[in-house]
């Protein structure tokens, strides 16, 4: 294998990365506001998949101009996600919102099904095909673009949590809610605000996956799976934590892959999940809040 | 003198046996008031009652004259109610200024001005402002959680045993903080056990016992009516 193979390698690696990383992020946001896993996750990513799909055919845009669209379009979908599957069972145990969460992830697979057909669909490119030539160097526009894409996306939550108002108002409530409402935060709204938050940054994954992976109903099982391991290996309640676990889980997928084979790759990538929790139970990255002596 | 805060009645109760019987006060405009008793004299209950943390069973709590009743915390708060708990509950994963932040329901300038006497109240909390909450000592833990109390701008200030686990060095220093954010600011009603830190804060109080008010009056004339030693008697 030469040089710039593996480059271009690395750089797929890097460009499914950064879509598994805003697939991780928008998950481990809602475990931490609500304290309850969303099962439907990976089928919100599915759907923005799909929802890209829908509108590249309708609209003869690029997928980056899509973006803004489907992002806006998936928010209101986790409103609605909330409002029918979390808010009304808040004071329920968890395991109210596990199931409820699998059956709104099982109805948007149906419906995915119902409409699209089973068979994998291709989603727009996100900034037209061909390569980049940089110096002696040629990048494919497709990773380069869903890297971008992915970077600003990050950026941009990152600065919403730590830079407003409203985002500073979401992480008190994911921290301690009833503290969140002595201070005058209405703490179901900031609840329903994370699920849109992660149901856009699901559905901008979903598009910028969609052209080189395909999108087919069936993946959102995978892709949750995905993004709990990105969050374990990463650490649990940090931007940076998901990001990480998820370039891993991509470096494996792809590079590891290349070199041995897609079940070894697997194989060993579990393992290394295994040693993470073994050594460091909180992630690579650790937990943010930790303890005083 | 005009009244900021009246119970009438109040009762909590949790499965029901009351934690809190039949209690009724007033705090006036910026009065500062102890409530003093035992552990379990139903003292933290009374205040969590007030802000909306817990309900109640039986009476009514009105501020401005107003009923509180069937009126959840984060809308008390927005009335201008504001409530540092036992143990302080600062939001340990975000950074000090940031706690601040998170009950400033004001404009941006308002924000900043608010932040700037809040920074001159606490110098300390200046020092550490992007530093994680929990990597506060304690006593700074407790300047921060009365800090972004104070950020709302509060017409009450509830105090939940400000002074538990201090060092007497830093039991001053607060006790004058509080003091300092008194003068021209809210009425605040503090829950204490100790009689001399109660007495640093507040001119007048009530001696609660087995959750009822058995006695008010100044601090002396709580001191000497004999009704106290039995209200700080352990359970």
């Amino acid at each position: 294998m030469d040089a710039l193979t593996l480059v271009q390698l690395l750089l797929n690696a890097a460009a499914l990365g950064a879509a598994y990383a805003l697939v991780a992020l928008g998950f481990v946001l809602v475990i931490n506001a609500t304290g309850a896993v969303n099962f439907a996750h990976g089928d919100l990513v599915m759907s923005g998949g799909f929802l890209s799909v829908a509108l590249a055919g309708a609209l003869p845009v690029p997928g980056i101009v899509l973006l803004p669209l489907v992002a806006a379009l998936m928010a209101i979908l986790g409103l609605a996600l909330s409002a029918a599957a979390y808010l009304p069972l808040r004071s329920r145990p968890p395991v109210a919102v596990f199931i409820s969460t699998i059956a709104v992830g099982v109805m948007l697979q149906n419906s995915a099904n119902a409409i699209f057909g089973a068979a994998p669909r291709g989603g727009p490119p996100l900034a037209g095909d061909g390569a980049l030539s940089l110096g002696g160097l040629t990048l494919d526009r497709q990773s380069a673009a869903m890297i971008a894409a992915a970077v600003v996306l990050l950026a941009a939550t990152q600065i919403l949590l730590t830079h407003t108002q409203i985002g500073k108002r979401m992480r008190a409530t994911a921290q301690d809610p009833e503290m969140a409402r002595a201070l005058g935060v209405r703490t179901g709204r900031m609840i329903a605000l994370t699920f849109a938050l992660a149901a856009a940054l699901a559905g901008a994954a979903g598009l910028l996956l969609g052209n080189r992976y395909f999108v087919t109903p069936a993946e959102g099982g995978s892709l949750m799976l995905k993004a709990y391991i990105a969050v374990v290996i990463g650490g649990w309640g940090r931007i940076g934590g998901a990001v990480i676990g998820a370039l891993l889980i991509a470096l494996f997928e792809s590079v590891v892959a290349a070199f041995l084979s897609q079940p070894i790759a697997e194989a060993v990538l579990y393992a290394v999940l295994l040693i993470v929790l073994f050594v460091r139970p909180g992630g690579i990255l650790g937990e943010v809040e930790g303890r005083r002596a | 003198m005009s009244v900021l805060l009246e119970l009438r009645g109040v009762t909590v109760a949790y499965g029901g046996v009351p934690v809190v019987e039949d209690v009724s006060l007033t705090l006036a405009f910026r009065e500062v008031t102890a409530l003093l008793g035992a552990n379990g004299a139903g003292k933290s209950t009374l205040l969590k009652a007030i802000m909306g943390l817990t309900p109640l069973a039986r009476g009514e709590i009105l501020l401005h004259g107003k009923t509180l009743a069937g009126m959840p915390p984060e809308e008390r708060a927005r009335r201008g109610i504001a409530y540092v708990p036992e143990g302080r509950r600062i939001f340990g994963g975000m950074t000090v200024q940031e706690n601040l932040e998170v009950g400033a329901w004001c404009d941006v300038a308002t924000r900043r001005r608010r932040l700037e006497e809040t920074f001159f109240l606490f110098p300390q909390l200046e020092e550490k402002s992007s530093a994680r909450a929990w990597t506060l000592s304690g006593g700074q833990q407790q300047m921060l959680a009365i800090g972004r109390a104070l950020m709302q701008a509060p017409a009450l200030l509830l105090l939940d045993e400000p002074f538990l686990g201090l060092a007497p060095v830093l039991i001053r220093d607060v006790a004058h903080q509080i003091r300092a954010a008194a003068i021209g600011g809210p009425g605040i009603l503090v829950a204490e056990q100790a009689f001399d830190a109660a007495a640093a804060l507040a001119p007048r109080g009530y001696a609660m016992r087995l959750g009822r008010v058995t006695t008010q009056g100044t601090l002396a004339e709580l001191r000497d009516s004999g009704m106290l030693a039995e209200s700080l008697l352990p359970r």
